[in-house]
C-alpha cells in the first residue's frame, strides 16, 4: 500500500496535475454556483477537455470538478437560499438565515473551512480504508437501504422542534407524494400525470427546490414590507467569529466520518449525508455555525466516500459517479478490483490529489468570500427580480419546458401558503428526494422476500436499523412525557424555517 | 375558521390524491404483488389525510401578514408573461423584458439599473450558456 501511496504522491504533485486539479476545482465551483448546473452537468461539460489528457490527469481533474461543484452549490444556498444541488439544501437551513442576519461572510467562511476539513478527512479515510469499506458497501442490501431511508425521513420529522412534529410529517408526506408523480419506475405505468406527457418523467429536483426555497422565499419577502430587510454584513471578512473554531471542530469530525460512511453506500450519497448530519447535529447544539459546518463537512466527505465503490468495485453509487465511470472508461481506465494492480498511479494519484484539490478549493474560495457576501447587501427591489430570474432560468435550462415553469409557480404558491401556516419546508424537499429511492428499495425488498414484511427485521443489520427507526420516534415522545418537559421545550424553528 | 383553512385544504389534497391513486393502472403481474405502483401513494395519501384531519380539529394559526399582496401579484404577472413570451421571443429577450418589468414594478427607477440589468444579464447568460457551454436553446418563433 505504501508503495502505491508513494506512486500516487508522485502523480499528484506533478506540476501539470496540480494545475489540472486547480482548473477542475475552479470550473466545478463556478458551475456548481449556478442553479440547474450541478456536479453531473459540470463533469459532462468538462468531458471534452479531458479527452486530450493523460488518463490519470484527466481523472484527477474530473474528481476536482466533482467536489468543486458540490462546494460551489453551497454558495447560492447560503446567499440567496437557492440550492441548485440536493446535497447543499441542508446548508441553507442555517446558512441563509445567517446571511440575512448580516453574517454572510462568516457563513461562507464556515462552509469553506468545513468543506475543506470534510474533504481532507474523507480523502484520508479513502486512503486508509478503501478496500475494507468496499466489501462493507457491497454487503448492504435492499432491506438495509429501505430502513436507512425510513430512518432519514423519520429523523427530520421526529426531531422537529416542539409543536412542529405533525407539520414536519405533513411536509415530508407532501414531498413523498410529489415524488410519486411520473411513470412508475418498475412497471412504467403513468401516475398522477393527468394525461400530460410533461409529467411522465416526474418532477425535476431543481424545480421543487427552487419553488419551495428560492421562489417561495422571494414571494414571502415581497409580502412582508420592509421588516425583513437583511442587515449589512458589517464584517465583510472571512474570519470566523470567536469560538466558532472550537465549536465546529467536533461537529466537523463526527460529520465527516458520518458523511464518508454514507457516501460509501451506493445510492445514498452526499444528499442523505448532509440531511443526516444537519438533523443529528441540531440535537447537540443550536449554534448556527454548527448547522452550516455539519452538512458541508458531511457532503464533501460523502463525495470522497463515493469514490470507494467506484474505484475498488467499478460500481457507480450515484448519477455523478456513473458519469465519472463513463469518463474513466473513455480515458482507458477500467475501475474495479484490478485497477490497483494494473494502474496504481491512477488509483492512488486520484486519492492523493484530493488533498491538493481540497487545499486549492479553500485557497480559491476564501478570497472570493468578501465579494460574494456583498450580494446580500443589494437592496430588495433589485435582488428579488434577480433571484426570481435566476430560479426560472435555472429550471428552464434543466428541462427546456415552459410547462415546468408554470408548475414551479404553482408549487411556489403552495409553498408560500404552507410557510405562512408555519409548516417547515425542508422535510418536504427531503421526502421528495428520497421518495423514488424508498419505493424502489421497498419494492425490491418485498419482491425478493415473496412479499414478506418480516424481511425488514431478519438480519442483524436490519434489526439494528429497525430499532434505530423506532428509537427516533420514541425519543420525542419520551421528551414530551418526562417531567418538566415544558420548562426546557425549545422555541426554535424546524429545519428549513427561516 | 381561518385556523382550519390550511389543514382542510391539505385534507382536500389528500382526498384528491387518494382518489387519483386508486385510479393508477396496474398490469396483471404487479396487481398481486405486496407492493405495487399504488402502494406508496395510497399509504402517503392515507397518512396525510389522518394528519390533516387531526390538524383540522385543532386548527393551525395562519400568518395573514400586513396585506402587501400588490407587489406579489405584480411579480407573479411578470413571471406568467415571461413564461408565455419564451416560445415567441426566446429565453434571453424574454428574460431581459422580465427583469426590466420586475425591477420597475418593485420601484426601481434608475435608467442605468433598468437597462443595464435587462441587457447585460441576458447577454451574459447567452454568452455563458450558448456560446461557451454550447447548449442549444430555441431562439423563439419570432426570430426563426
Amino acid at each position: 500500500m505504501w508503495e502505491g501511496i508513494a506512486a500516487g504522491l508522485a502523480t499528484a504533485i506533478d506540476p501539470a496535475n496540480l494545475a489540472w486539479v486547480a482548473l477542475g476545482c475552479l470550473a466545478g465551483t463556478l458551475i456548481g454556483m449556478l442553479p440547474g448546473l450541478g456536479p453531473i452537468t459540470a463533469i459532462a461539460l468538462m468531458i471534452p477537455v479531458s479527452y486530450s489528457m493523460e488518463p490519470a490527469a484527466g481523472l484527477i481533474m474530473m474528481a476536482g470538478v466533482y467536489y468543486g461543484a458540490v462546494f460551489g452549490g453551497s454558495t447560492s444556498s447560503i446567499l440567496i437560499n437557492a440550492p441548485g444541488v440536493a446535497s447543499t439544501v441542508a446548508t441553507s437551513f442555517d446558512g441563509y438565515p445567517m446571511a440575512r442576519a448580516g453574517q454572510a461572510g462568516r457563513a461562507l467562511a464556515l462552509a469553506a473551512y468545513a468543506s475543506f476539513s470534510g474533504g481532507v478527512l474523507g480523502a484520508l479515510a479513502l486512503l486508509l480504508f478503501a478496500g475494507v469499506l468496499a466489501a462493507w458497501a457491497t454487503a448492504f442490501q435492499s432491506p438495509d437501504y429501505t430502513l436507512v431511508l425510513i430512518l432519514a425521513l423519520s429523523s427530520v420529522a421526529a426531531f422537529a422542534e416542539r409543536g412542529l412534529v405533525a407539520k414536519s410529517c405533513v411536509a415530508a408526506l407532501l414531498g413523498l407524494m410529489l415524488g410519486t408523480v411520473g411513470a412508475d419506475p418498475e412497471s412504467g405505468v403513468p401516475r398522477f400525470t393527468f394525461g400530460r406527457l410533461d409529467l411522465m418523467d416526474g418532477i425535476a429536483f431543481i424545480l421543487v427546490a427552487m419553488a419551495t426555497f428560492a421562489l417561495a422565499d422571494a414571494f414571502h419577502l415581497l409580502t412582508r414590507g420592509d421588516e425583513g430587510e437583511p442587515r449589512t454584513d458589517a464584517g465583510r471578512h472571512v474570519r470566523l467569529a470567536p469560538g466558532d473554531a472550537r465549536a465546529i471542530v467536533p461537529t466537523v469530525g463526527r460529520n465527516s466520518v458520518l458523511g464518508f460512511l454514507v457516501g460509501v453506500l451506493p445510492g445514498a450519497g452526499a444528499t442523505l449525508a448532509s440531511f443526516f448530519a444537519y438533523t443529528f447535529e441540531k440535537r447537540f447544539t443550536s449554534n448556527p455555525a454548527c448547522g452550516v459546518a455539519a452538512p458541508e463537512s458531511a457532503n464533501n466527505a460523502a463525495c470522497m466516500g463515493s469514490f470507494v465503490p467506484l474505484l475498488t468495485l467499478g460500481i457507480p453509487g450515484s448519477g455523478t459517479t456513473a458519469v465519472l465511470l463513463g469518463v474513466m472508461l473513455s480515458l482507458g481506465i477500467q475501475p474495479g478490483p484490478r485497477l490497483l494492480a494494473v494502474d496504481p498511479g491512477a488509483f492512488w494519484g486520484v486519492i492523493v490529489s484530493m488533498f491538493a484539490g481540497n487545499l486549492v478549493l479553500l485557497a480559491l474560495n476564501l478570497p472570493l468570500i468578501p465579494w460574494l457576501s456583498r450580494l446580500i447587501r443589494i437592496s430588495r427591489p433589485v435582488l428579488i427580480p434577480f433571484v426570481v430570474a435566476f430560479s426560472l432560468v435555472g429550471v428552464y435550462l434543466t428541462t427546456l419546458n415552459d410547462f415546468d415553469l408554470y408548475l414551479m409557480l404553482g408549487l411556489a404558491a403552495g409553498a408560500l401558503v404552507l410557510r405562512r401556516a408555519g409548516f417547515p419546508l425542508a422535510p418536504l424537499l427531503l421526502g421528495f428526494i428520497l421518495s423514488g429511492m424508498l419505493e424502489e428499495n421497498l419494492r425490491r425488498t418485498l419482491y425478493l422476500a415473496d412479499g414478506s414484511w418480516g424481511t425488514l427485521a431478519e438480519r442483524p443489520l436490519t434489526v439494528v436499523l429497525a430499532v434505530a427507526c423506532a428509537l427516533v420516534w420514541i425519543a420525542p415522545l419520551w421528551r414530551r412525557l418526562r417531567p418538566g418537559h415544558r420548562a426546557d421545550a425549545g422555541s426554535g424553528q424546524a429545519p428549513g424555517e427561516s | 375558521m381561518t385556523r382550519r383553512l390550511v389543514p382542510l385544504a391539505i385534507l382536500g389534497v389528500a382526498a384528491a390524491y387518494l382518489w387519483a391513486a386508486t385510479r393508477v393502472p396496474l398490469d396483471p403481474w404487479s396487481a398481486g404483488e405486496a407492493v405495487n405502483a399504488r402502494t406508496l401513494p395510497l399509504a402517503c395519501g392515507a397518512l396525510l389525510a389522518l394528519f390533516a384531519a387531526g390538524m383540522s380539529l385543532r386548527g393551525v394559526p395562519f400568518m395573514a401578514g400586513p396585506g402587501r399582496y400588490g407587489p406579489l401579484a405584480a411579480i407573479v404577472a411578470c413571471i406568467v408573461a415571461f413564461i408565455a413570451a419564451i416560445p415567441f421571443a426566446g429565453l434571453w429577450p424574454a428574460l431581459g423584458l422580465f427583469l426590466c418589468a420586475a425591477l420597475a414594478v418593485l420601484g426601481e427607477r434608475r435608467l442605468t439599473v433598468l437597462l443595464g440589468a435587462s441587457i447585460a444579464t441576458p447577454a451574459l447568460g447567452w454568452v455563458l450558456v450558448e456560446v461557451l457551454l454550447g447548449v442549444y436553446i430555441h431562439p423563439g418563433s419570432l426570430w426563426s
